[in-house]
């Protein structure tokens, strides 16, 4: 049986004032002192010389140390030994955080239990025996919160307060009994994240105490008005509230626990904050079976809080049924924490769902190595698929490339080589490598196997031309037939090729025949030709020297509308050598007048 | 910003709630969150001399009360008659809601003030902070010599549980600065610890040597520079009784003398007689202890229900 153990502690009025009068053995005193500065009970003066002094009961929480709590109820006596009015008893029972724990650290919870159990005392000897109580957490948890019903606003509002009040530095303050108090606290505390709960202290009549608590509680009773700033004012009563701070934007999490709340949720709220910190705390066999029951909307928020740890978890575990039941809302950073894990990995390619894959397909473009898991990429098709559309999509993580052509080898396919090169082709315009990148990919695609189909070929080579641009690529990609590629890189080739041709020292005649055989698009061709001779740079000497060739090609060109146009830039590049003479002759008679004499 | 040197120049305030040093424009002590008076820091800069002040005793012995009454006496009392030009003040709002309130209202009701906490509440705003004008006091007067001049003197009340003084641990947690407090007062309710023995709750000479070792352990480096006041409480309910109470039986006079025959009326106090009492008890270890640890030892007795 789990069991939660309480010592106990008794402060009281006695012979010599105000003393622990009674306690477990074992109580250290520093842990008494602190207990007997808390236990602290004040009424206004005006009650506090009345002939019926008000009985009302106090309940407290504060930490003892870093590992304790105390639980406790003060009681008002009336006089003391002296006729002095003021008397009070308390009650403390100190909880360990362990055991505490087992109550959701719900101190609340605990507060009701022991009221129903009677096993607050009302009276103490001096040093009677005070034995530890053992509670089974079962009959403790059977104190189920009582859900309050407030606004969703509300709700909010006390949430965010909560949330920041070390920020605010300012406690809450409800008005009403010790009972309403106490059962409102125990749903708060169902509400609030468990790395808060122990923080929150609290005393529900602090009238004269001032702020040493983070919630503090006075009765709805003008007797017991009093000075002091509050974050939040809130009256149980009639829900009535008063509090304005600024603590920035709402967390979203924040917003579905009010949002949950206001439609009594508190136990589904409780679950998730106890299957959180299961989570937090490592505990994952603790975490799945609370997670599992916790209905979608908890488990997102888990999800949202956590993403990191249970990421982590899902994966140190190998959970696979967790994994995929989370597959819809995996980022390419949560593929990151999974893909230490390979079979995960594996598991999560192997489903073929297509946001998966996008996904680790996007992952595979973020900037850590991925050397290791590029084989995956060879495991799946749609895979593959995805991580080329991903490579187009972001030209300047193509580096990755470089290191899959370094495993590429080990799975040559000429499809594969084929689906390479075309998504190279589609970067080339905005490829960012540098010269040693260039190079090894260069290296890589030189290094496959020679290309069966001569499609494959000329890819390659143009791909090849366009990383290092050197006349040897150009050299082999004019070997190949480049009017297989597409008509934009195809002119540009071309283009290209013939400023490199009309620029050459050598047999310039014969390369440009060689080429114009070569290229199936003549008109392209010639247009091209014109375009580079009529912008030349090159010493007329060798513009003639082109002449010869120029116009017969042009002259071979089929009969068209383009080919006019063609013969006509031919002709005015290269004028016949009688057109020319008459050319010059008009030039140096000069205009002629109007009745034709010059 | 603090410094518990000797102060330098710019360093001129006491903070009468750390005691610590402050830099003359500091307004609020961070140790104690609490907000200096503004009044206070004018009148020690003006160099008005701070007394604070600290009753220790058992708890209903009467510390609170002994306040209450002394309050009543300077607020409602003949002082103002007595002594030229006295007068009272409160330095901060706090201090005159609290003496009102918790102090002198009550004893005109005539109510027991309820017990005071143990550990000092620092939330409540510190100690009282009172300003009294004109106060009767030896000081220096012209050609070196001393004699009774007036003189403005601020004191600080604090008023603590006596569950605080069954240690001394418990006392120095709360005044860590317990050497400023010069004198201490030591309140005993000899009565009470008679009727204790014999009802048999304790023996009164156990609770005598408590309070002896309780002295004894403070530490002597700060006590031998102190003077102690040690005043026997309830002083009506040993009237009429010397053969148990010796001195302490005698009614003495509550006339209140005007400044001029303060030299003769502290003069009584010397009365060495009024120790006679502790050897009644075969408590004069505890003299001895006292006058051995403190710088001087002086023995009064009181009436704070007397009005």
């Amino acid at each position: 049986m789990d069991s939660v153990r309480l010592r106990q502690h008794f402060y009281a009025s006695g012979d010599r004032g105000f003393a622990s009068m009674a306690f477990t053995p074992g109580l250290r005193r520093e842990e008494q002192s602190i207990l007997e500065d808390r236990s602290l009970y004040q009424l206004p003066m005006s009650l506090l010389y009345s002939d019926n002094p008000p009985t009302l009961v106090k309940y407290v929480f504060h930490k003892i140390g870093e590992h304790q709590f105390a639980v406790g109820r003060g009681t008002y006596k009336g006089r003391d030994r002296l006729g002095r009015p003021g008397n009070y008893l308390f009650h403390n029972f100190i909880v360990s955080k362990e055991d505490l724990l087992k109550l959701h650290l719900n101190p609340s919870l605990l507060t009701r239990f022991l009221e129903a159990k009677h096993l607050f005392k009302d009276t103490v000897s001096e040093g009677e025996s005070c034995d530890v109580i053992e509670l089974a957490t079962t009959e403790v948890e059977e104190m189920v919160p009582r859900p309050f019903t407030l606004d969703k606003v509300l709700i909010l509002t006390i949430l965010q307060a909560c949330c920041n009040i070390d920020t605010l530095q300012k406690s809450i303050l409800l008005r009403g009994n010790a009972d309403e108090i106490i059962d409102f606290l125990c749903w708060l505390f169902s509400l609030v994240p468990y790395s808060l709960r122990e923080s929150l202290s609290y005393d529900t009549q602090s009238f004269g105490l001032g702020p040493r608590n983070k919630i503090v509680g006075l009765p709805d009773d003008p007797e017991f008005a009093q000075s002091g700033s509050f974050v939040l004012t809130l009256n149980l009563a009639s829900r009535q509230y008063q509090g304005s701070f600024d603590v920035g934007a709402t967390t979203s999490a924040i917003g579905a626990i009010a949002e949950i709340a206001s439609m009594n949720g508190g136990v589904e709220i409780e679950n998730m904050h106890s299957a959180q910190h299961s989570l937090v705390k490592g505990d994952y066999t603790g975490f799945k079976e609370k997670y599992g029951k916790a209905p979608s909307i908890s488990k997102d928020l888990i999800f949202a809080n956590n993403r990191w740890t249970m990421v982590t978890q899902i994966a140190a575990n190998s959970d696979t049924e967790l994994l995929l039941s989370l597959e819809d809302r995996l980022t390419p950073e949560d593929i990151a924490v999974v893909s230490p894990n390979l079979d995960l990995m594996r598991l999560l390619v192997d489903t073929g769902h297509r946001r998966t894959i996008e996904v680790i397909a996007a992952w595979f473009l973020t900037p850590e190595n991925k050397e290791n898991f590029l084989p995956l990429l060879f495991e799946s098709r749609f895979l593959w698929e995805a991580f080329l559309e991903e490579v187009k999509r972001s030209p300047k993580q193509a580096s990755v490339l470089v290191g899959l052509s370094r495993v590429f080898p080990h799975f040559y396919s000429i499809r594969l080589e084929c689906e390479l090169l075309e998504t190279l082709v589609a970067l080339l315009p905005d490829i960012k490598l540098t010269t040693d990148q260039a190079q090894e990919l260069v290296q890589a695609l030189v290094a496959f196997p020679p290309p069966e189909m001569e499609g494959i070929r000329s890819l390659r080579a143009y791909v090849v031309f366009r990383l290092i641009g050197n006349d040897l690529a150009l050299a082999e990609l004019l070997k190949a037939d480049i009017s297989l590629l597409p008509r934009e890189d195809y002119s540009r080739i071309l283009r290209g090729a013939l400023e490199r041709i009309v620029a050459a020292s050598g047999d310039r005649v014969t390369a440009l025949l060689a080429l114009f055989a070569q290229t199936k698009d003549k008109l392209l061709f010639a247009c091209q030709l014109l375009d580079v001779l009529e912008v030349s740079t090159v010493p007329a000497r060798t513009r003639q020297g082109l002449r010869e060739v120029t116009l017969t090609l042009v002259a071979a060109l089929p009969p068209g509308e383009l080919t006019e146009t063609i013969r006509i830039r031919a002709g005015r590049l290269f004028p016949s050598p009688q057109t020319s003479k008459l050319g010059t002759i008009r030039r140096l008679l000069g205009p002629k007048t109007k009745d034709g004499a010059n | 910003m603090s410094d518990s040197s000797v102060p330098s120049k710019v360093q001129r305030m006491k903070c009468p709630f750390c005691f610590q040093f402050h830099d003359d424009s500091t307004t609020r002590c961070e140790e104690r969150d609490l907000e200096i008076p503004q009044r206070y820091i004018e009148r020690v800069n003006e160099n008005v001399p701070v007394i604070p002040m600290l009753a220790i005793g058992f708890s209903g012995h009467g510390k609170t009360c002994f306040l209450s009454s002394l309050f009543h006496y300077l607020l409602e009392g003949p002082l103002s008659h007595k002594w030229p030009g006295f007068n009272w003040y409160g330095l901060n709002s706090e201090t005159l809601n609290r003496v009102r309130k918790d102090y002198v209202d009550r004893m005109q009701r005539g109510q027991i003030p309820p017990p005071t906490p143990g550990m000092f509440k620092w939330e409540d705003g510190g100690p009282l902070i009172l300003e009294l004008q004109n106060v009767p006091r030896f000081v220096r007067l012209r050609f070196g010599r001393w004699g009774i001049g007036r003189q403005d003197v601020i004191f600080l009340f604090f008023d603590i549980g006596g569950e605080a003084c069954e240690d001394t641990e418990k006392i120095l947690k709360n005044f860590p600065f317990f050497q400023e407090f010069n004198p201490l007062t030591i309140l005993i309710d000899l009565t009470m610890l008679i009727k204790e023995g014999d009802e048999k709750v304790s023996n009164a000479m156990q609770r005598m040597h408590q309070l002896m070792n309780m002295i004894y352990v403070m530490p002597p480096e700060i006590t031998r520079t102190q003077d102690v006041l040690i005043c026997y409480v309830k002083a009506d309910r040993m009237w009429g009784q010397s053969h148990r109470f010796g001195p302490l039986a005698v009614k003495t006079s509550t006339e209140d003398p005007t400044p001029d025959k303060i030299p003769a009326y502290l003069d009584e106090f010397e009365d060495l007689e009024q120790n006679r009492a502790l050897h009644l008890w075969r408590v004069s270890a505890f003299l001895q202890r006292a006058q051995k640890q403190f710088q001087t030892s002086t023995f009064y007795n009181s009436f704070s229900l007397g009005l």
